[in-house]
């Protein structure tokens, strides 16, 4: 009887998991049902471009107030599967590019990795060659995908090794009692973070590699793009960098002798491992050559830094 | 042998224990699971019921006992109670010897306790801590029910449950736990003990014989056992709830000297965060309800509102707590307050006309701090109202000195409820010379309308118009002259009536002879050359028409410059009078002119812009076509391509008068400076954001030049070229969007005509402006098209079937 009793106790309070149980082809949770458990991944979603994928004013504008329905294919995407391109959702499309959009697959949430946790409160299905595969985000950043395929080398990252940066981590972090309880007995595992952030939270070093000669009051740069993408990558909207060469004399006083905006617009984008020549004059006393790279977003005029790099002057 | 039973227990007794026991550990549990709750920080069960079962309980505590007293009167078995309650506080010598001896007897089983009654010492002590804290507990607990906040009545609650917590632990473990003692356990069910127990814990009730007892009365084992579990219970519980959080808040406890344990809930953050409201008394009181004495000396401003009965809180009456509850969370909005249900006329600032439209944010929502979220950031007390700047932008940037309400009103900035006077509000009259121009032809400089005040006097403005003043005081484009004779004596306005539209020549007959007399004597006594004539001054005086009859028959071509074309057409003093200096009047001068020059005679209408000699386009037989030789691709650096090749010359050169064909900009930006402007955002009306294609892309990326007339499809594939194929449909659909809007607007507009020929030519005017900026700025344009489509009178919207304009 007793143990009657403490089931009804605990059913009763893990009312919440409910709709964990109902996860089926057609009926998927909401991300705010996936973030009661997933709460740090919930929080870095909520913060990227895919949780305002639909609902930001710029791609509203661009849609003429979402009346351009092929846009929503990928703004929107019904829970995808594998083979197919992507679909529009046709309920709850303020949820952007959601949980559903990528880890529903034949009515199970998926991912890479094995489940952690001792309890199950969804089907779980795991599939790492379909996660870790730049392809899976090709569908929808097909430019991207076509421009990173193209580029033979050995060693080359995937979008999700850049893109959303390794942590170790529990799966799930619990809020209540019971499911507190529960990720106690879960273990870290290595993921990834759900940022998909376009620029580095840093500036980064190896971004760009650069290579000063002087010669006579000239400076002779070699700008080379270590990405294997094109800088700026992306072809959808109008995606700005501005490279900016700073000389720095003796007493560290910059004085600005370059500066080139980098768009695929302006046919001044980089292209994926290639380098560009720059000959630039410069002060006779210069004895350091800064480069800084930034990313102009021209929607909201902020602006991030990308790399900040000295070259000495051979 | 067969165990002897004793009655110990009365069935009244038993009734008295079951009934106190059950509430009393109903009390006890949700007792500690609220300070928990409280302390911790840990909802195990709701706190909601938690609180409702504790308080039920105590007052059927309260009501069981007041009952049972009631019954004790009635009944005989329950009066006996009075007898078993004076068995329990009667205390006797032997039982201080008892109580000195017990912990000694726990140690040592050689020390013997003294004989005890049917109540050992430690029964009666237990029952004389319960008198005392019953009495404190109903008290401050029905104090605590009917007069909440008052913080003596939790005091002394909560020091009331400690030593009451001590003496039930220690009662169940005697009775349950303690293998000496539990043997008793079944008395308080059946009534009735052994023999043999009763003769060894209780000897001076069953014997008069004394018989000491011996052995010990507790079981190490069994307290150790006990306490083992308990700290290993404790232990977990600690672990599971984890180690720092639970020294952080036993950290809080103590520094706030154990005020959390009554703390019913986090206070708002805006309280938290005042390090003066650290302790309760600030805003409590020992023995009444918390005042609205104690918000008021923070809030002063709504102190001061109240003592004056002014705003909102200045109409209310009663205490603040009757609408502001605390304690209910960090993140609580105790303001209380719904924004739908308020009349803002009970506040101090009465809405009217178009404020009383608004949405409360508008005005309320203050970023004091980037930081918080929007919603935490609505102020509703405090805002400055005074002036029409705290809230709005002033577009004229402080230039008007008038009060704002001197021109505008609270129904609207805009016609029809401007009240402005150009005559009155401006030291600018408007007179009837300039009565018939355009705000703008004065206000030209600044977008959007700022209408700086702009000088007064006429030279100020006419400086740069017609250069007229500059021209009076010899300063033309090309050369520098005397000053005119005019230029000093004549103010314009002696010349120049103000009271007249437009003058004409004849208006300005009399201004000459008014100062010019002699003149007007001759021609009033109709003598000399000028009382001959008649007509107007000016007829023949900015001309000076030559009549040398005497060289009529001059053959000129027996002279040095050989006259062709149209220079044999001329009247000798075209050429022929000439100043030799500057002092001297005009003569005819017939020898020894220079002629190798065109512009030695002529001037150049070109002002010196083109670098060819005037023959190379020129000659003698006309300036003008057919006589103009002039080739566009070859003479200009300007060649005109298919995109131009349709274009009459005026269509580019049109700002001056006579056709100076001044050489115009080679790029695109710079003639078609609307586009320009437009990608840049700038519009006639709004300013908007940039378009990112703008000074970054070059037009001709994406119109071509070898092609005339360019439609929407020839940009089809532009698009597509450096963004990808997705970007083909999307231009389509952006044409269509924008095409739909166009055939609405000339829908609404063709029903306009009927009703507003005037307004209908502005929206005209703007839907150009709206189609040129098309892709050029693609989100401008959109919203071009929407400001036009709301333009239209809601009359006209309704006949077409369009949605009403709410703004209307």
């Amino acid at each position: 009887m007793f143990i009657s009793i403490g089931l009804v106790v605990l059913f009763a309070s893990c009312a919440s998991f409910e709709h964990l149980t109902m996860v089926r082809e057609q009926i998927f949770p909401h991300a705010v049902q996936c973030g009661k458990c997933h709460v740090e991944i919930y929080n870095e979603w909520l913060q990227s471009d895919h949780a305002s994928a639909y609902t930001n004013p710029n791609f509203r504008q661009a849609t003429d107030d979402y009346s351009f329905e092929d846009c929503l294919n990928c703004h929107a995407p019904e829970p995808t599967v594998a083979d197919t391109p992507p679909v529009a959702r046709s309920v709850d499309r303020d949820e952007g590019v959601t949980c559903v959009s990528c880890h529903l697959q034949e009515g199970k949430l998926s991912g890479p990795i094995e489940p952690t946790g001792n309890v199950a409160p969804h089907p779980i299905g795991v599939n790492p060659h379909l996660y870790e595969d730049s392809g899976f985000c090709g569908r929808c950043h097909n430019g991207d995908f076509d421009e990173w395929r193209a580029v033979k080398i050995t060693d080359k990252k995937s979008c999700q090794q850049c893109h959303m940066p390794p942590i170790t981590r529990k799966m799930t972090q619990a809020t209540g009692v019971i499911s507190k309880l529960i990720v106690a007995f879960e273990h870290e595992v290595s993921m990834k973070r759900h940022t998909f952030s376009m620029a580095p939270s840093e500036p980064q070093d190896d971004i760009i590699s650069i290579e000063a000669k002087r010669g006579g009051s000239f400076v002779t740069l070699t700008i080379k793009n270590n990405l294997p993408h094109s800088l700026p990558g992306g072809d959808f909207g109008f995606r700005v960098l501005v490279l900016q060469i700073l000389a720095i004399d003796s007493k560290e006083n910059p004085i600005r002798i370059g500066q080139r905006e980098l768009a695929k617009e302006m046919a001044s984008a980089i292209q994926p491992l290639e380098a560009i020549d720059w000959q630039l004059k410069i002060p006779p006393d210069t004895v350091f050559i800064r480069v800084k790279l930034q990313r102009l977003s021209y929607e909201e005029n902020d602006i991030v830094n990308l790399t900040d790099i000295k070259v000495p002057l051979q | 042998m067969k165990d002897e039973k004793i009655r110990r227990f009365s069935s009244a007794e038993i009734f008295l224990h079951w009934t106190y026991a059950v509430l009393f550990l109903a009390l006890g549990c949700t007792g500690t699971l609220i300070l928990i709750y409280r302390i911790f920080e840990v909802e195990i069960v709701r706190y909601e019921i938690l609180s409702l079962t504790h308080r039920i309980a105590g007052v059927s505590l309260i009501i069981v006992l007041g009952q049972t007293a009631i019954l004790s009167i009635f009944v005989k078995g329950f009066g006996q109670l009075w007898h078993t309650f004076r068995q329990l506080l009667r205390w006797i010598l032997s039982d201080i010897v008892w109580l000195a001896k017990v912990p000694f007897n726990m140690l040592f089983k050689r020390v013997t306790l003294p004989p005890a009654e049917r109540f050992n010492p430690g029964q009666k002590l237990h029952l004389l801590v319960i008198f005392t804290v019953l009495p404190g507990f109903s008290i401050s607990g029905l104090v605590i029910i009917l007069v909440p906040g008052t913080l003596a009545a939790w005091a002394i609650h909560l020091i009331c449950f400690i030593p009451t917590a001590l003496f039930l632990l220690l009662h169940l473990f005697l009775s349950m736990i303690n293998p000496q003692t539990r043997k008793s356990l079944p008395a308080i069910f059946t009534g009735f003990i052994s023999t043999e127990y009763a003769r060894q814990h209780h000897s001076l009730w069953i014997e008069t014989r004394e018989i000491k007892p011996h052995g010990s009365h507790v079981s190490w084992r069994a307290l150790t056992l006990t306490i083992t579990a308990s700290a290993i219970i404790i232990v977990f519980a600690i672990r599971y709830y984890g180690y720092e959080r639970a020294q952080e808040n036993i950290r809080k406890l103590i520094s706030s000297q154990g005020t959390t344990s009554i703390l019913p809930g986090r206070l708002a953050k805006s309280h938290t965060d005042d390090p003066q409201l650290k302790y309760c008394i600030i805003c409590h009181q020992s023995l009444l309800k918390p005042s609205s004495d104690a918000c008021l000396s923070c809030h002063d401003i709504l102190q001061q509102r109240i003592a004056q009965q002014s705003g909102f809180h200045g109409k209310l009456t009663g205490q603040c707590l009757s609408c502001h509850t605390e304690h209910a969370g960090e993140d609580a909005d105790i303001r209380n307050f719904d924004t739908t249900q308020f009349d803002h006329n009970l506040a101090n600032y009465e809405l009217q006309g178009k404020h009383s439209k608004l949405s409360c944010q508008k005005c309320h929502l203050v970023k004091e701090n980037e930081d918080e979220d929007a919603a935490a950031q609505t102020k509703y007390i405090g805002l400055n109202f005074g002036k029409c700047t705290n809230c709005h932008s002033d577009p004229h940037l402080g230039r008007f000195k008038k009060a704002c309400t001197a021109c505008h009103s609270e129904d609207g900035w805009k016609e029809p409820y401007l009240v402005f006077y150009h005559n009155k509000d401006t030291e600018f009259e408007i007179d009837q010379i300039h009565s018939y121009l355009a705000c703008a032809s004065c206000h030209k400089d600044i977008e959007p309308p700022l209408f700086k005040p702009l000088p007064t006097t006429c030279e100020e403005c006419h400086d740069n118009h017609d250069n007229i003043e500059k021209q009076n005081h010899g300063v033309a484009r090309r050369i520098v002259s005397k000053p005119d004779l005019h230029t000093g004596h004549a103010t314009c306005t002696e010349c120049h009536q103000t009271d007249k539209q437009r003058p004409k020549p004849a208006d300005y007959a009399n201004t000459c002879l008014s100062c010019h007399d002699i003149i007007q004597q001759r021609m009033a006594q109709q003598s000399g050359f000028h009382g001959k004539l008649t007509g107007q001054c000016l007829a023949c005086h900015p001309e000076h028409a030559g009549e040398d009859a005497d060289i009529l028959n001059f053959d000129h071509n027996l002279a040095n410059y050989e006259l062709q074309g149209k220079h044999s057409k001329l009247s000798c003093q075209k050429c022929h009078l000439v100043k030799e200096d500057e002092d001297a009047a005009a003569q005819t001068k017939y020898i020894g002119l220079n002629f190798g020059k065109c512009t030695y005679c002529h001037s150049d209408p070109h002002l010196g812009r083109f670098k060819k000699a005037c023959t190379a386009c020129h000659s003698e037989d006309g300036w003008k076509e057919p006589y103009l030789v002039f080739y566009h691709n070859k003479d200009t650096e300007f060649a005109i391509d298919q995109i131009h090749s349709h274009l009459a010359c005026a269509s580019c050169h049109k700002d001056i008068e006579p056709p100076l064909f001044k050489p115009l900009a080679t790029t695109c930006e710079e003639c078609h400076d609307n586009i320009e402007k437009i990608s840049h955002g700038i519009a006639s009306r709004i300013v908007f954001k940039p378009d990112p294609h703008a000074g970054r892309v070059t037009c001709t990326r994406c119109h071509q030049t070898d092609k005339q007339r360019q439609k929407p499809a020839d940009y089809a594939n532009e698009c597509k070229s450096c963004h990808n194929y997705e970007y083909e449909q999307l231009y389509h659909n952006w044409n269509m969007a924008f095409e739909l809007r166009k055939s609405q607007a000339k829908k609404l507009l063709s029903r306009l005509h009927q009703i507003s020929a005037s307004k209908a030519s502005q929206i005209v005017e703007r839907i150009t402006e709206a189609e040129y900026t098309g892709f050029h700025n693609i989100q401008l344009a959109n919203t071009l098209w929407d400001q036009i489509l709301s333009e239209f009178p809601n009359d006209i919207r309704d006949l077409e079937g369009y949605p009403k304009n709410e703004s209307e």
